[in-house]
């Protein structure tokens, strides 16, 4: 929080340095959008260099906390900056509008990726487990995998396929196990999966003895668990997805801020 | 979490960075352990890589994969438990890089589609535009297009690197069209003080471009002025200087009306003929930074004309003649005779030959010693009966003319004004515009003596010269030359009579640069009497201010201020009459702001010939007065309301023919 504190005064005391030299340059009838456009243009350039520190871990160019808070604080300033820069919030011109709509995607898109990060690993450590993304695939086979030996020993053991006509139906446990569900309703913390499996659940008792109800305990258990995987699947997903977006546009943000750079030098 | 699941002969080491994952775990299957290759493709078909230790293979399947497996590898040693391959698929990271790249890929040639075929003017997506310029810019810019001001548009991609590395100068390509009455770059075009060291501008400094179709370039700030001016101020009711003293009544008018006496006095006295408000004179319907006045006929001929065509120029005067015969005598009178009664004689006597042919010789004898004997009679009565026909001196043009030294002394004028006499009953007009081109500049006779007849002069001077009393024929009664018994003059036809004001021109122009004492002191008695404001030909002075100035030659001389020159205007400086009257109304809104002054000494302003001396007969208005209405939440005050910043700006000629050459921009 110090640390936030910290980049919050110097992003506010960098900007009303920009904005009493833009306000000078201004006074004195000069070219004031140079000095805010050069203000926005070398932030930008300092957020992105957030994804190269990402790509040069081994170099101690400091911690990878620090380079967040530096682009969130960052990312705010330069939304101000970009303000003093243009007087206005949306332009005229379609290449302008191009230009602004990029700015303000990436601006939005990032604001977006700021609640995301700050939410959804507090909603994961809630959960009480953890799962590491890149190994969810093989859980879930895992998981699968004990869930079908299951239905496949109770039916050696009690010659009763109900379970095993069950798992096969359509839209039932198979449907289930076979990889991550309900992934926008877990991504909005919804309730729905853990409804399904309950619904599931109560539905199949009723025609299973008691050697069987064993059984579908075990694999409700089994469930559950794929259910809160496929909860970390979702959260992890998103918070890794929207990147996705965020990162695109602001290439093409800073493209369109280089041709807006070439455009200016050459005919200003 | 089980922290022993990642212990290094239970779990592989993650990699996030590598850009595969493997194919299996894709489709959510159990993934192989050794993974996909960096190359994308598949690193699990088998499980390991078996080793020979002495002569058999060995399973080198790590402990964390599993350790070695009980079959083991083949006997050729390849991995016992070999897999089909799987499809490795990319990682979100590379999906990410890939966006990324794509993103700036279609930028970049989307740029350079439209830089390449769409280079001018495209309605569709300026990509070298910052907005679309002001309306009023864009008919002149249409021919070249954007290359009217930026000299590096659509030159190719090495215009555009070397414009980077070069500093362009927008400004000249501004004066290609706009012209002002001083430099450009510098500020109000060094037109405010002569010798004052103006800080250097540029157009970008106040006007500004591609602000959109409907943007306004000519509108500036206070904040732009305050930057340069050392008195700076808020707003026009907060700061802004006293107006100078005697505003704006600061140099007096061409034509001297008191307002004072006449609106006070006059109009009083004649209540029919003067008019009841300022509207009465002034034009209000082409009121604009100065509310003219009606020309002299409607406002002034009421009671003035008569006043013009009362006051004569006299031109010539016969003074007292020399007695005849005695020294000063000069004249001939059988000369004169001949001159003037020649002609008839010559024809009477071509008559008497043909008479005395028809005639019997006593008849004849007698008629001529009757002739002999008359002539004789009219020598002895000249001899004994002298009288001189008139006792007046001579007139102060003549005196300048012939540069007579005491005008009134006869032994002064006597021979030159004879002299002239006789000239002018030999050859009229002459001798008269001879002595005036003499006197003046070339020419000048033509202006001064317009519309005298050769013979009004002569026949005057004949009389003259013998003494005799001219017996003029009918006058006429709407002014110009006449001949009366002693003198000859001129009587203005009306208001502005050329001849009257080349006259007082004239006169004006006789003592500059003259340094001969005696023709300067004739030429000021001359000027005296013609400039008078009561007596002088027409009266013209009365109302016309006399002005000192300097002449094409760089002389100092005296102008009549012939026309109405209202105060100088100054160029920076801008009010409109016409929308205050428009605001306060017709009847009595010009007193709010001009309000007379009883006691101011306007007439004395007139004595001197220094416009710059003068005392208004209405009070100095103050910027009070304005701020009643020009403040805040009232009136506009911005500085552009009054000021102009540029100095008589204006454009090009060719500029117009492009305006009026070119179609509409939306063609």
């Amino acid at each position: 929080m110090t640390r936030l504190w910290g980049f919050g005064i110097a992003a506010g005391a960098f900007f009303f340095l920009i904005l009493v030299w833009t306000l000078k340059v201004d006074q004195s009838l000069g070219p004031s959008n140079f000095i805010s456009g050069w203000a926005v243009f070398g932030v930008l350039v300092a957020l992105v260099l957030f994804n190269g520190r990402k790509r040069l871990p081994f170099l101690p160019l400091a911690s990878a906390s620090w380079w967040f808070y530096f682009h969130i604080t960052g990312g705010f300033l330069v939304v101000f900056l970009f303000w003093l820069h243009t007087d206005i919030i949306w332009p005229n011109s379609l290449y302008n509008q191009a230009l602004v709509f990029m700015f303000y995607s990436v601006s939005i898109t990032g604001i977006i990726g700021l609640f995301i990060e700050k939410t959804y690993p507090k909603s994961l450590t809630q959960s009480g487990v953890e799962y590491i993304y890149e190994r969810i695939p093989e859980r879930i086979a895992e998981i699968r995998a004990e869930a079908e030996s299951l239905i496949e020993e109770c039916t050696e053991k009690t010659g009763s396929d109900t379970l095993a006509k069950h798992y096969l139906e359509q839209n039932s446990l198979y449907w289930f196990f076979i990889r991550p569900r309900f992934f926008f309703n877990h991504i909005f913390r919804g309730r729905a999966a853990k409804h399904w499996i309950k619904n599931q659940c109560s539905l199949l008792d009723r025609y299973l003895n008691d050697e069987e109800l064993a059984y579908s305990k075990k694999i409700f258990d089994l469930a559950n668990t794929k259910r809160i995987m496929d909860f970390h699947y979702s959260m992890q997903r998103v918070l890794k997805g929207w990147l996705l977006v965020h990162v695109p546009l602001s290439t093409g943000l800073m493209v369109l801020a280089l041709w807006h750079f070439v455009v200016v030098q050459v005919y200003l | 979490m089980d922290e022993n699941e990642f212990a290094h002969d239970k779990s592989q080491y993650e990699r996030p960075n590598f850009p595969y994952r493997c194919g299996r775990g894709v489709l959510w299957q159990k993934p192989c352990y050794q993974g996909p290759n960096l190359d994308g493709s598949c690193g699990g078909v088998s499980e390991c890589t078996p080793a020979l230790k002495g002569s058999r293979w060995q399973c080198k399947r790590s402990k964390s994969a599993g350790g070695a497996c009980e079959d083991g590898p083949t006997p050729y040693g390849e991995c016992g438990l070999k897999r089909t391959p799987c499809a490795p698929k990319p990682t979100l990271r590379v999906y990410r890089g890939r966006l990324a790249l794509l993103v700036a890929i279609l930028i970049v040639a989307l740029i350079g589609f439209l830089q390449a075929f769409y280079p001018i003017n495209n309605r569709f997506f300026k990509s070298s535009d910052l907005n679309p310029i002001s309306k009023a810019h864009q008919k002149f810019a249409q021919e070249s297009g954007c290359t009217t001001c930026h000299a590096s548009h659509n030159k190719g991609p090495g215009a555009l690197v070397k414009a980077l590395v070069t500093k362009t100068d927008l400004s000249a390509n501004c004066v290609n069209c706009h012209t002002f009455a001083g430099p450009s770059s510098k500020a109000h075009n060094g037109g405010i003080k002569k010798d004052h060291d103006y800080q250097d501008t540029h157009c970008q400094m106040c006007h500004l471009e591609h602000k959109g179709e409907s943007f306004n370039t000519k509108v500036l700030t206070g904040k732009q002025c305050n930057f340069c001016h050392k008195t700076k101020f808020e707003s026009f009711s907060r700061g802004h200087p006293e107006f100078r003293e005697k505003f704006p009544y600061l140099k007096r008018n061409s034509i001297k009306f008191n307002h004072v006496s006449h609106f006070n006095k006059h109009f009083e006295k004649s209540k029919n003929k003067g008019p009841k408000t300022c509207t009465g004179c002034h034009n209000i319907t082409s009121a604009d930074r100065a509310v003219r006045s009606f020309g002299f006929d409607v406002v002034c001929a009421e009671c003035h004309a008569r006043q013009i065509i009362s006051k004569n120029l006299n031109l010539i005067t016969l003074p007292e003649m020399p007695l005849p015969e005695s020294e000063e005598d000069l004249i001939d009178r059988n000369e004169v005779f001949s001159f003037c009664a020649g002609p008839v004689m010559i024809e009477m006597d071509a008559n008497m030959d043909e008479l005395k042919k028809r005639m019997s010789g006593p008849e004849r004898k007698k008629m001529e010693a009757e002739r002999r004997k008359m002539e004789a009679e009219r020598k002895n009565t000249e001899m004994e009966e002298f009288e001189a026909v008139s006792t007046d001196s001579v007139t102060v043009i003549s005196a300048y003319l012939l540069n007579l030294k005491d005008k009134d002394s006869s032994e002064e004028y006597a021979t030159p004004i004879q002299e002239l006499i006789l000239e002018m009953a030999g050859n009229g007009t002459d001798r008269m515009a001879q002595l005036i081109e003499e006197h003046s500049a070339n020419g000048m006779a033509k202006k001064l003596l317009a519309g005298l007849h050769p013979e009004v002069l002569k026949r005057a001077a004949c009389a003259w010269a013998l003494n005799e009393e001219y017996e003029p024929p009918i006058q006429s009664e709407y002014g110009g030359w006449f001949a009366n018994l002693v003198s000859v003059g001129y009587t203005p036809f009306g208001h502005a009579d050329p001849v009257a004001k080349s006259w007082i021109e004239f006169a004006l122009a006789a003592t500059a640069g003259e340094e001969d004492q005696q023709k300067r002191e004739l030429a000021k008695a001359m000027q005296k009497e013609l400039v008078d404001p009561k007596d002088g030909v027409g009266s013209c002075i009365k109302c016309h201010a006399v002005t000192a100035k300097k002449s094409a030659k760089g002389k100092e001389q005296l102008f009549v201020e012939w026309e109405i020159t209202w105060p100088e205007l100054k160029p920076f400086v801008f009010y409109s009459h016409k929308n205050h009257i428009d605001m306060l109304g017709v009847d009595d809104s010009c007193q709010h702001c001009h309000v007379m002054d009883d006691k101011a000494k306007y007439k004395d302003s007139f004595e001197t010939e220094d416009p710059a001396e003068f005392v208004s007969n209405f009070r100095s208005i103050e910027r009070n007065q304005c701020v009643t209405c020009h403040s805040e939440n009232q009136v506009a005050q911005e500085c552009q309301l009054c000021h102009i910043y540029h100095l008589k700006p204006g454009f090009k000629k060719t500029m117009m023919t492009v305006a009026k050459t070119q179609p509409s921009i939306n063609n």
